[in-house]
C-alpha cells in the first residue's frame, strides 16, 4: 500500500521525535518549496549542531543536508572545503553552507527513512569533531558507498 | 594496610572515533549504538550489547559508507 507523502512525513518525524527529541521537526509538510526537516543534534563533547534537510523531492531523491549552525571550519580556523571526497561534503547552497553527503544517489531508495539519514548525520558529527582534534580527514573515520553496493 | 591513595579506575574506554576508523577500515572490533537517553553515540565491544535498551544500532550506518564520489575542484 502506497502511503500519501504528509502521512508519511508525519510518521518520520515521529520517529525522528522518540529518538533525537523534540528538536527534530518536519517543517512545512504541505509546501514542496518549504517543506524540510530542521533540528538540533548535541555532539558526545556537547556542541549543538542545528541542520537543515529540504525535501523538495523527498523520497524520490535522496535530501540534500546541511550544517547551518556553527560554521565548520577546519582545525586552522578556514571554512571547510566543499565538493571534498576527504570530507564527505557537496557544494555550498546560496547561504554558504556546505551539503554534507551521506547516500550516493545511485543508492538511494524511496524506503529509506530519514531517521537513517540523520543517523548518519550524527555519525559525521563525530568524525567531524575527531577531524578537528587531530586533522585526520573525516573520511579516515567514515568509510565511502562502495560501487558495488545495490 | 597500605597508604597508596585509592585510585580511580576509569571504565575501559572505547574511543568511537577509534571504532569509526575502524569501522572504515573494514577492521571493526566494536559495535556503535545511539544511546537516545543522553544523546551519545557509544562504541562497544562486538558481542558485548547495547549500552541501555532503548539503545539503537548505528553501526550498519556507518558500514555501508558515506557518499564519496564527488569532484574536488574546490579543494
Amino acid at each position: 500500500m502506497r502511503i500519501r507523502l504528509q502521512e508519511r512525513l508525519a510518521i518520520e518525524e515521529r520517529l525522528l521525535q522518540r529518538h533525537f527529541g523534540p528538536g527534530v521537526r518536519v517543517q512545512e509538510p504541505g509546501r514542496p518549496d518549504l517543506r524540510g526537516v530542521v533540528g538540533r543534534l548535541t555532539s558526545n563533547g556537547g556542541t549543538v549542531y542545528t541542520f537543515w534537510m529540504p525535501l523538495a523531492a523527498f523520497p524520490h531523491q535522496a535530501p540534500a543536508l546541511y550544517v547551518v549552525d556553527p560554521a565548520l571550519v577546519t582545525p586552522d580556523g578556514r571554512a571547510l572545503p566543499e565538493c571534498s571526497h576527504r570530507m564527505h561534503t557537496r557544494d555550498r547552497n546560496e547561504h554558504g553552507h556546505p551539503q554534507i553527503c551521506h547516500y550516493h544517489d545511485a543508492f538511494w531508495r524511496e524506503d529509506i527513512t530519514l531517521f537513517k539519514v540523520v543517523m548518519k548525520l550524527r555519525l559525521w558529527i563525530e568524525a567531524y569533531e575527531a577531524y578537528r582534534r587531530t586533522g585526520k580527514p573525516i573520511s579516515n573515520y567514515l568509510g565511502e558507498m562502495e560501487e558495488s553496493e545495490p | 594496610m597500605s597508604d597508596r591513595p585509592t585510585q580511580t579506575v576509569p571504565p575501559t574506554a572505547f574511543s568511537l572515533a577509534n571504532a569509526l576508523e575502524r569501522i572504515a577500515r573494514e577492521d571493526a572490533r566494536e559495535e556503535i549504538y545511539f544511546d537516545p537517553r543522553r544523546g551519545t553515540l557509544v562504541a562497544r565491544p562486538a558481542n558485548s550489547g547495547p549500552p541501555c535498551d532503548d539503545a539503537l544500532p548505528a553501526t550498519e550506518m556507518a558500514r555501508e559508507g558515506f557518499f564519496g564520489r564527488v569532484t574536488e575542484a574546490r579543494w
